[in-house]
């Protein structure tokens, strides 16, 4: 199975913001996440929502950006969605015990 | 700078302007010419049709240390040049014929010519810009040559030195192989700045460690190689590099005459090699960090006769600067990479203790650069009967992980004390992590075997495989990641273990390793290379799976991988069994 080269999207009106992944979120694609989310922090942006959809691999390192991220929105004040996780993706969260902890939303609310 | 066509214009056009003023100044008494020439900064000559020079100013004058015209229309143009060693802008040699003003006797129109004449006598270098016109009789015949010599030393060097600075940047940039890089520097400094060049580092002892030496020509570096042999271990403090090493500061050795050689030389043998190399003029620099000189920096003007001044001092200050960083730094990086190997060794198990009953083997292949703690880890200790078994992951790399680690082996073996049950381990640890001030995660599958039974709690780890009569099967349940979740759980699960079965623990970095096209190793073509394996024990299979990792990954590999592999023997159980029967046999028939 070849891997999708990693690919990530980001645009935010200022206020709202969407991170979308595609590709294998992995030990060398998290720093890439964690600098456009810390990109659009600094931009002032409040609601950050990371779409899933396109990530079919998401290894420990992945995991943890997730929970650290998780823990920094409620520790700054600010609002940290995830959405469409799939199958593969899901299986990990739900492996490590994370599934219920991390602020999956509704791709309708997302 | 030669090839510049404005400078040539303007020289032409300055030429031109000076012929004017000469011709104004003719029409009057020598006298009046001699005042106006003479006020001049430039140095100024006048080339006669047969060669000679029939006039120069005071400052020409000065310069070839003549007091009168009347001595430099006696003196002969070959001797007159023959004082200095003269050169052009590349090295080339530059002879009476090649001047410009007797080039433009000769009908030639020549650029302005870049000088550098070093004075045979004093050893003195200095760079001149040449520049001729022609003063033509009425017929349009040459008459004379009238050149201007502007002194351009200073803003020559500047650019020279400008131009070493750049390169040796690069060079000292390229590599943390600090020998090699002082090599580079060295062989850089030749010939333009100096003739030799060395650098040597000072030992903690005081003594002096040869780095680089470097001359243009390979058969000279013998020579100094030879020298090297006559020098004592022990550096003599009143002198030379010594003295440098004293007193941190640099020493300029202006003139090396013979009888300093003389006074210097242990023996003949000494003398005629000190002799041989035939220095002009030494100059050594220490190479200081902070307050520390940690060696020194060596020039050595010989066959080029030049000799060196405070300018030359201080520029081989500067270099000497650069390339003290540079060991500095090469020194830190080799002293990190140090420091991590050893704090890395100190975060797993010295050895794979004797577990009774087991056969234990374990690999561990830290990520990427040496410098750096890895995140994954394992340990095997006994607690009381039992012995446990942890292996996991945790976030982060370098000291950060190097600290987390340490926290959680001590904290799982801490527990143990007070209560072994896996799950029990996994809970403390939890709890150690989240009393930390920034966010501590980590994975971890903790293994306890007693002489009974075996158990395993997981914690966002992989599970690990059993290896045995029912083909390669997962073991234990999947629990919650350890040191930041709300909600928690490690259930934990006996794994039924039979002699000549094998469990296999690993890390993500096993299952996660990239191969070409970015495949994953995954876990399929684990179970695959340990079923290939066969009936291996546990450090064979340890060798074919860090081969097959090896073999399928493609780059440089990503994350650690740890891996720990315990086959069940079953002879401590049996003999466990066996007392027991005797036990039980025993009291029937007492």
């Amino acid at each position: 199975m070849p891997q999708t080269p990693f690919e990530m999207d980001s645009t935010n009106d200022g206020s709202k913001g969407r991170v979308t992944l595609t590709g294998e979120l992995d030990i060398a694609t998290v720093p890439r996440v964690q600098q456009a989310v810390d990109a659009m922090l600094a931009e002032g942006v409040s609601q950050i929502t990371i779409d899933l959809a396109g990530v079919g691999f998401v290894d420990s390192s992945g995991l943890r950006l997730f929970i650290v991220l998780d823990q920094r929105a409620a520790a700054e004040g600010w609002t940290l969605a995830l959405t469409r996780p799939t199958p593969q993706a899901l299986t990990v969260f739900r492996v490590s015990g994370v599934e219920d902890e991390l602020p999956f939303v509704d791709p309708s609310t997302a | 700078m030669s090839s510049d066509p404005n400078a040539m214009g303007d020289a032409a056009q300055n030429a031109g302007q000076l012929v004017e003023q000469l011709r104004r100044a003719l029409a009057g008494s020598e006298e009046r010419l001699g005042v106006i020439l003479d006020s001049l900064g430039e140095a100024i000559t006048i080339r006669a049709r047969d060669d000679r020079l029939i006039y120069a100013n005071r400052a020409a004058l000065d310069r070839m240390g003549l007091e009168t015209v009347q001595q430099l229309r006696e003196a002969d143009p070959q001797e007159l040049l023959g004082a200095w060693e003269t050169t052009g802008e590349h090295g080339e040699p530059i002879v009476l014929g090649d001047l410009p003003s007797v080039r433009v006797l000769h009908g030639e129109q020549p650029e302005p010519l870049l000088l550098r004449a070093v004075d045979r006598e004093s050893g003195e270098e200095r760079w001149s810009l040449l520049k001729t016109t022609a003063v033509r009789d009425p017929g349009g015949a040459v008459e004379a040559a009238v050149t201007i010599i502007e002194d351009v030393t200073e803003s020559r060097r500047a650019a020279m030195r400008m131009e070493f600075l750049t390169r040796a940047a690069d060079v000292l940039a390229s590599s943390l192989d600090y020998q090699q890089t002082l090599r580079n520097v060295a062989g850089l400094a030749v010939p333009q700045l100096a003739d030799w060049c060395a650098v040597d580092l000072f030992t903690e002892e005081g003594a002096r460690e040869p780095v680089a030496i470097a001359h243009i020509d390979p058969a000279k570096i013998l020579t100094a190689e030879r020298l090297r042999a006559f020098e004592p271990k022990v550096l003599n403090p009143d002198q030379g590099l010594g003295l440098v090493l004293r007193t941190g500061e640099s020493q300029l050795y202006t003139d090396i005459p013979d009888e300093l050689l003389v006074a210097a030389a242990l023996d003949d043998e000494h003398l005629s090699l000190l002799r041989e190399v035939g220095m002009r003029s030494v100059l050594i620099v220490p190479l200081s960090i902070r307050e520390r000189t940690i060696g020194a920096l060596t020039m050595v003007s010989a066959e080029s006769g030049r000799t060196f001044d405070s300018s030359d001092v201080e520029f081989a200050g500067q270099i000497a600067a650069r390339a003290a960083l540079a060991v500095e730094s090469a020194r830190l990086y080799s002293e990190r990479s140090a420091v991590a190997l050893t704090l890395q060794s100190s975060l797993l198990p010295d050895a794979i203790p004797e577990i009774p009953g087991w056969e234990v083997a374990a690999l561990y292949r830290p990520a990427g650069h040496e410098s750096e703690v890895g995140g994954d880890f394992y340990d095997l200790w006994q607690a009381g009967e039992e012995w446990l078994m942890m292996i996991g992951d945790v976030t982060g790399k370098g000291v950060s992980a190097a600290t987390l680690t340490s926290l959680v082996r001590h904290t799982a073996r801490a527990a143990s004390e007070f209560d072994s049950r896996p799950a029990q381990i996994l809970q403390r640890v939890d709890a150690a992590l989240r009393k930390r001030p920034t966010a501590s995660l980590c994975t971890a599958l903790c293994l306890r075997t007693s002489p009974d039974a075996t158990a395993i709690a997981v914690g966002g780890h992989p599970l690990p495989l059993l290896v045995g009569e029912n083909g390669i099967v997962d073991v234990g349940e999947h629990g919650t990641m350890l040191g930041a979740l709300k909600r928690t759980r490690w259930p934990e699960r006996a794994v039924s273990v039979r002699p000549g079965e094998t469990l296999v623990a690993f890390t993500d970095g096993v299952t996660d390793t990239v191969g070409a096209g970015g495949e994953r190793f995954g876990a399929a073509r684990l179970r695959e290379t340990l079923g290939g394996l066969g009936d291996a024990t546990p450090s064979a299979l340890c060798d074919g799976l860090a081969a097959a990792l090896e073999e399928f990954q493609v780059g440089a590999q990503a994350d650690d991988t740890a891996i720990v592999i315990m086959r069940f023997t079953g002879a401590r159980a049996t003999q466990q069994r066996e007392r027991d029967l005797l036990g039980v046999h025993a009291g029937r028939n007492g």
